[in-house]
């Protein structure tokens, strides 16, 4: 008898009852916080190697395999559902909770069961219950941009399942198993797998998805959106692809460009989607470098991030829910009425700002330290300049326009007690792992051998981030920080939201008047048919008149002769 | 919640946190001259390395994003319209 039930069950059955307790909002709170409670206490008790298998279609699939790096993630996804849990637990009928409640805990369920799985089947179910679940966080926002983002978004993600099962497919038939282990970039199957994680992990040119849609999504559902998905692309790369040089690459490219639409974005959800795919890239870094050090980089910046960039999530879905704004252009001074929001919000600042004795300083340092370890020389000067530029959009720019820079006039007050009460536990778990890493480190999939408290680390971190303040405080003042504008920038969405929808009107407009013209010429022709048989045989039609006896007489005589003449020549 | 009028005088104490920013800046650039740090990356040899990445990389990340901005940016409803 197993001592623990597959982590994703307990979410599941939970996300079950929901429903039946809309009348009875408090009971539902109580239900909802024990779901994670209870998740994370089944989850103490899996031991490392268990596994749970099953039989499908002659295929032995594994349900559950704990592993350190299973084991870690879910460790993470229980605390996130926990925090984001709380943080929504204010919802009401109106904010259609009980759809948002739901499919918040049937999400984190997938998340967890994603993590566990051992094999391509399993993976691929829970990898589309990730895409479904998700988007009724997005959609129950109700607004026109809302549903049209949302469909965007599932229909990224499912085109990223069905990818996942083609790759699936094409290494069952290869290699006659369907476990879910190190492939490598090894022929179709592996290139098909490697895309469909891509797309989930926001590799540049397939980002987009989550810079259109996390923003749109409701200001609870965004907090779960931020925890879930993309951190469950980071483990299957960290499992599938984990030394794959072209990820060095990619995670060199998602940390630096994002960082410069983040300075020119004004809805400060969206500049954190960028900051987001640049805090991804670092993770995707490190698990292409591959060694020790890399891997657990990777993964406990993953888990740091969940925490930091949930809090930065969090204070903005406050400000959101209490201002109904999200705009830097609109916001501004509300450090005034919102102290404890903008203080929890600057302490996610300074984390994911790597500021000494913060989470961040403990996880990204081990990547940095990795790439120079195993000489990425030319690579390392990019991170660095991608770690400045984390300071300026997320450490400094998000706390700046909402709380403080012109006062906006809005005065409101502090947000419901549980989404301060989240985010507390947001700030204290950033500051407890900051302060003691072998929290953290203790773990991580491998054995740590690294200390980030050194003189050295301490040292040219605060050089670098003063200076990079400085920088930002500079251009401030010079008033040549670019301003906030009420605008949208272009990004590759523009791909598939207007250069695609002109390429198939202008497709559609022709294949239309090529098949008009066709249609017309056959119908013409018919017509022209109709017309002749309608002469010859219509009611006035040669061939259709009554003839007289006399006149049929006269032909026949006629006939005759000639057959007669015929006869004598 | 009530509306006022936008009001762009910084708090009194957005000075201080300047003047002690830059002191600050000042500390820990002269304190590299006087220590020996642990060096894995031939440019970290260069005692301004980290401040210069900190100062000129944010810069140029400023200067470009305003260029960039002039090549992305679009009116708010642009999606909308289509």
């Amino acid at each position: 008898m197993p001592s623990s039930v597959p982590p994703f069950l307990i979410f599941f059955i939970g996300a079950l009852v929901v429903p039946f307790l809309r009348s009875v909002p408090r009971i539902r709170m109580a239900w909802l916080v024990l779901i994670p409670v209870a998740g994370a206490l089944n989850a103490m008790g899996i031991q490392e190697g268990h596994t749970l298998d099953y039989q499908l279609l002659g295929y032995s699939l594994t349900l559950v395999r704990a592993d350190r790096l299973s084991i870690l993630f879910g460790h993470l996804f229980h605390l996130g559902a926990f925090i984001a849990i709380v943080y929504s637990l204010h919802l009401k009928k109106g904010d259609h909770a009980t759809v948002q409640h739901t499919s918040a805990v049937v999400y984190a369920g997938s998340a967890l069961g994603a993590v566990f799985a051992g094999d391509f089947i399993t993976l691929f179910v829970f990898w589309e219950l990730l895409a479904i679940s998700s988007v009724f966080l997005i959609w129950t926002r109700r607004t026109p941009r809302a549903v049209s983002a949302g469909m965007r978004y599932l229909l990224v993600h499912v085109v990223s399942g069905v990818t996942l099962l083609a790759g699936a497919m094409v290494y069952a038939h290869e290699t006659g198993s369907l476990e879910f282990g190190p492939m490598g970039l090894e022929g179709l199957a592996g290139w098909l797998v490697f895309l469909a994680f891509g797309v989930k992990a926001a590799f540049p040119l397939a980002h987009s998805w989550l810079i259109d849609a996390y923003p749109e999504g409701t200001p609870t559902g965004t907090v779960f959106l931020c925890a879930f998905t993309t951190k469950v692309a980071v483990y299957a790369l960290a499992r599938g692809f984990a030394g794959e040089e072209v990820l060095i690459y990619i995670g060199a490219v998602m940390a630096c460009f994002p960082i410069f639409y983040a300075v020119i974005e004004n809805d400060l959800r969206r500049t954190l989607g960028y900051s987001m795919i640049n805090q991804i890239g670092f993770m995707v870094c490190g698990i292409g470098v591959g060694t020790t050090l890399a891997v657990n980089g990777a993964v406990s910046h993953a888990f740091n991030d969940v925490l930091f960039k949930g809090l930065l999530f969090m204070s903005m879905g406050a400000v959101m829910h209490m201002t109904g704004k999200t705009r830097a252009s609109d916001l501004g001074g509300l450090y005034k009425t919102m102290p404890w929001t903008a203080t929890l919000c600057i302490i996610g600042a300074l984390s994911i700002s790597a500021v000494p004795f913060f989470n961040a300083f403990v996880s990204k340092s081990m990547i940095m330290s990795a790439l120079l370890e195993e000489h990425y020389n030319w690579i390392w000067p990019f991170m660095l300049f991608a770690s400045a530029g984390v300071v300026e959009h997320a450490g400094i720019k998000i706390p700046f326009f909402a709380f403080f820079a012109h006062d906006s006039g809005i005065r409101t007050r502090e947000p419901p007690r549980n989404m301060l009460v989240a985010m507390g536990i947001g700030a204290a778990a950033c500051l407890a792992i900051g302060i003691w890493p072998d929290l953290l480190y203790g773990l991580l999939p491998y054995e740590v051998d690294y200390e980030p408290y050194t003189y050295t680390h301490i040292l040219t971190q605060l050089q670098l981030l003063c200076f990079a303040i400085g920088a930002v405080a500079a251009f401030h003042l010079w008033k040549i920080y670019p301003a906030e504008i009420r605008s949208v920038n272009l990004d590759a969405d523009w791909l598939y939201r207007r250069a695609g929808v002109r390429v198939t009107r202008f497709t559609g407009g022709a294949v239309a008047a090529v098949d008009a013209a066709f249609r017309g010429a056959v119908v013409g022709t018919v017509n022209k048919g109709l017309r002749g048989a309608f002469r010859s045989h219509g009611p006035r039609g040669i061939l259709a008149r009554t003839w007289p006896a006399g006149s049929m007489v006269l032909w026949v005589s006629v006939i005759l002769a000639a057959f007669l003449l015929l006869q004598f020549l | 919640m009530s509306e006022h009028r936008p009001n762009s005088v910084p708090p009194p104490w957005a000075g201080r946190i300047l003047a002690f920013l830059l002191v600050l800046c000042a500390v820990l650039l002269v304190w590299d001259f006087f220590v020996d740090r642990d060096v894995h990356h031939p440019l970290e040899e260069w005692s301004i390395l980290y401040p210069l990445f900190g100062f000129v990389g944010i810069s140029l990340l400023i200067l470009v994003s305003k260029v960039l901005r002039r090549l992305v940016m679009r009116r708010e409803d642009y999606y909308d319209a289509e």
